[in-house]
This record gives C-alpha cells, sequence and structure tokens, in this order.
C-alpha cells in the first residue's frame, strides 16, 4: 500500500491544495489521509480505482477536520452548502494559484467546491461524486449549477472562461 | 415539461440521455431566455482541467513522500517489511533507542545505561530542523496519540500534552530494552527541541528531580509504575515548568 500511496502523492495533493486552499493544510491532509488508508487497507478492494477511494477518503478527513476546527472556534453547527471554509474566505491564500480560474473555485462555498473538485477537476459523473458526498445526485446538481453561475459571473471579462462548456 | 438551471448544468456536462438531451437542444434554440440562462451557465472545463493537473507541478513531493514512513510507524504501527526500520540517526544511538518494530527482538544492547541517559543520548542528537517541518494535523496526531496511550497505559491526548510556548511536533514508539518508550517531541519556541518521555518500568513513585545528561537539562518523576522525563536545552526554570504542568495533567 505505501508504494502505491507513493504513486499518487502528486494527485492527492493537488487534490488537497484545492479542498484547503494553504499548502501547509493541504500537505497536513495529505498526511492525515495516507494514514488514514494506512488503517483502512483492508478495506480497500483492489479491483477498485485506488485515487478514487483516496480521494473520498480525504473528503471525509477534512470534513471531520473542519467540524472540529467550527467547534473549536464556537462556531456551532454551519450549513455545509453555504459555509466558506474553516477559517473563512478572508483567510484565502489566493495566490497559490496562478489560474484565474482556479482562484475563482476556490472562492466557492465549501459544498459547491467540493462537488465541482469531483466532477469538473477530477472527471467524476455526477452519480460517482453523490456516491463520494454522500449526497442525492440532484444536489449535485443544483451544487453545480450554481458553482458555474459563479464561476461564469467571476470572470465577466475572461472570455476563457465563458467560451465554452 | 420545466427546463432548470440545474437540467441546463447537466446537459452541458453530458449526463442527460439522448431524448432529454435533443429536448433541451431544441427548447434552447426556440426560447431566447432559456438560451441566454444557458450562456450564463458556461464555463471552459477544458482550461480548469489544464490548470488543475498544472497544479501538480508544485506539489513538494520530497516532503510528502518523506512524511510516509513516519506516518505508518506512528499511527498504523506497521513499519516497512520485517519493522526493523531505524531512525534517521541510529548509527549514534542503534545501541540505546530503537523503532517500535524492534520491539522483543532482542536488539537492546544489554547495558546498565539509565533510560534517561539514552534519551538524552537520542535528543543530543536532535535540531530545530529535524522537527521544524513536521505535519501537525490533528487527525494524525490524535491517531498517533491512540496508539501510544493504548500501548503506554497513559491517558495522552493534545490537550494533556499542550504546552505554552512549545509547540507539539510529533509522537512515537520507542524501545528502551523491552520496554516501551514514548518520546512526545515539541519545539521550543519554534527554534529548541524538547522532548517528553515516558516509559513503564515500575519505579516507585518520585517527586520531581533535575539534572544534567549530555549537557542537557532534564526534569524527572515516576507515578504508578511509569517514569517520566522533559529534556531540552531551555531555562531549567521553564523545563521545570513544562515538567509540572504534565505532571499535573497526567
Amino acid at each position: 500500500m505505501r508504494d502505491q500511496l507513493e504513486q499518487h502523492l502528486t494527485s492527492l495533493w493537488r487534490f488537497a491544495l484545492v479542498l484547503t486552499r494553504e499548502p501547509e493544510q493541504a500537505r497536513d491532509l495529505v498526511q492525515a489521509t495516507c494514514v488514514r488508508a494506512l488503517e483502512k487497507t483492508a478495506l480497500y478492494q483492489s479491483d477498485s480505482r485506488l485515487d478514487r477511494w483516496l480521494m473520498t477518503m480525504m473528503i471525509n478527513v477534512w470534513r471531520n477536520e473542519l467540524r472540529a476546527a467550527r467547534v473549536r472556534a464556537g462556531s456551532g453547527t454551519v450549513d455545509a452548502e453555504n459555509v466558506l471554509s474553516f477559517d473563512g474566505a478572508g483567510h484565502m491564500e489566493t495566490n497559490i494559484f496562478a489560474s484565474q480560474v482556479l482562484t475563482a473555485v476556490a472562492a466557492l462555498p465549501e459544498a459547491q467546491r467540493e462537488t465541482v473538485l469531483l466532477v469538473y477537476l477530477e472527471g467524476w459523473t455526477y452519480a460517482e461524486a453523490a456516491q463520494a458526498l454522500d449526497v442525492p445526485i440532484g444536489t449535485v446538481m443544483s451544487r453545480l449549477a450554481a458553482a458555474r453561475t459563479k464561476l461564469a459571473a467571476m470572470n465577466p471579462h475572461d472570455k476563457a472562461v465563458r467560451k465554452s462548456k | 415539461m420545466k427546463i432548470t438551471p440545474e437540467t441546463l448544468t447537466a446537459y452541458l456536462d453530458g449526463e442527460l440521455d439522448e431524448q432529454r438531451t435533443n429536448e433541451v437542444r431544441e427548447r434552447c434554440l426556440a426560447d431566447a431566455q432559456l438560451a441566454a440562462t444557458l450562456a450564463a451557465l458556461q464555463i471552459d472545463r477544458d482550461r480548469l482541467a489544464q490548470d488543475y493537473l498544472a497544479l501538480g507541478t508544485a506539489a513538494p513531493i520530497g516532503d510528502l513522500r518523506s512524511a510516509l514512513p513516519e506516518s505508518m510507524e506512528s499511527a498504523a504501527g506497521v513499519g516497512p517489511a520485517g519493522g526493523k526500520r531505524k531512525l534517521l540517526m541510529a548509527a549514534a544511538c542503534a545501541a540505546c533507542l530503537v523503532v517500535g518494530g524492534l520491539v522483543g527482538s532482542g536488539n537492546w544492547a544489554g547495558t546498565d545505561k539509565s533510560w534517561r541517559e539514552a534519551v538524552a543520548e537520542y535528543q543530543v542528537l536532535y535540531s530545530a530542523e529535524t522537527l521544524k517541518w513536521n505535519a501537525v494535523a490533528p487527525a494524525v496526531v490524535d491517531t498517533t496519540l491512540k496508539r501510544l496511550s493504548d500501548r503506554i497505559g497513559v491517558t495522552l491526548t493534545r490537550q494533556a500534552l499542550r504546552l505554552p510556548a512549545a509547540e507539539f511536533k510529533r509522537g512515537q514508539m520507542l524501545t528502551f530494552g523491552t520496554r516501551p518508550l514514548v518520546q512526545l517531541a515539541y519545539l521550543h519556541n519554534g527554534a529548541i527541541p524538547v522532548a517528553f518521555c515516558i516509559t513503564r518500568d515500575g519505579a516507585p513513585d518520585a517527586g520531581l528531580a533535575s539534572e544534567v545528561r549530555e549537557g542537557l537539562p532534564i526534569v524527572h518523576w515516576a507515578k504508578d509504575g511509569t517514569s517520566y522525563m522533559v529534556i531540552g536545552d531551555v531555562p531549567k526554570a521553564q523545563l521545570a515548568a513544562m515538567a509540572e504542568t504534565l505532571r499535573g495533567r497526567l
């Protein structure tokens, strides 16, 4: 499993960076996910894609961290559809993304961002994303519709963003 | 049938079946407002995917790879094959301390050296760089501490181990002879490595006492058959305060 994990470090890092929007957090999240994967090795089905298994696990690790951070901060329960991130959008390090479109993705609310990450950045189908996120397909659709509206509107002068589907 | 932005999104993403795809296409051709809504949903997915892939070029692969074995031995307790992976600085302390994989395998050199001397010889090799880049993700720490607690018989939590001016950086399972030895590493003021070590040796209860080994100040005590020590090149009063804090919590 360790050798297989090594082969996916780049893709896990990329995935973690979009989730966390902060390199240090991304590194920690990759490490935490690898630790979890090693603990859960017995649950991995060898005929399934390891990278997707790891990414689903990473989302869960991140959500748990998110929840814990909110409680520690005294924020109580926050609607996952609307929350921006555990530390708020104000702390977002937009400069880590040289790409304008990724900066726009980073500014999306948490639930939309993780759905965009799976479907538009990783190329998962709606059904696969719904399963990983544990939500109905209709929720995936509504999150993506909302995200598309924002992504298109965030760069009104960037024709490349609106150029095509 | 009403065509919602969600339906248009699924249309753009190729998630509709052929019949629905044709229906949406025809409705958009006939309905200017619907066509405008469709236009407002259009993004460049190819560009998104390309820029996303490009993020990988900046991945700190060296850091991530070097963190992997650490995670395995500390959290999963499963080292590489055979479990006999010595620590980076093992050359200088192979006779004293070896990682958990060697428990019970007879690699203890058998000297009458005290466990505090062994820890001091190990600790003297630490620098700020040893710990500075160590990840401290709460999930990793919690998992590690639970395993260490189970092994050493002392409940270790992040809260109990929190110290002012010293950031917790890592927990490791080591062995002194055949006895488990927990090493909890801190970085004091971001610069000085400090270790809090615990071993279950059946020692009688003893209050705080100070000594110096390998040039490093130590404060140690024993309680309920377990020995504790705090070691690091910080002023003795500060070290004693750390020891007092930890002793009061555990």
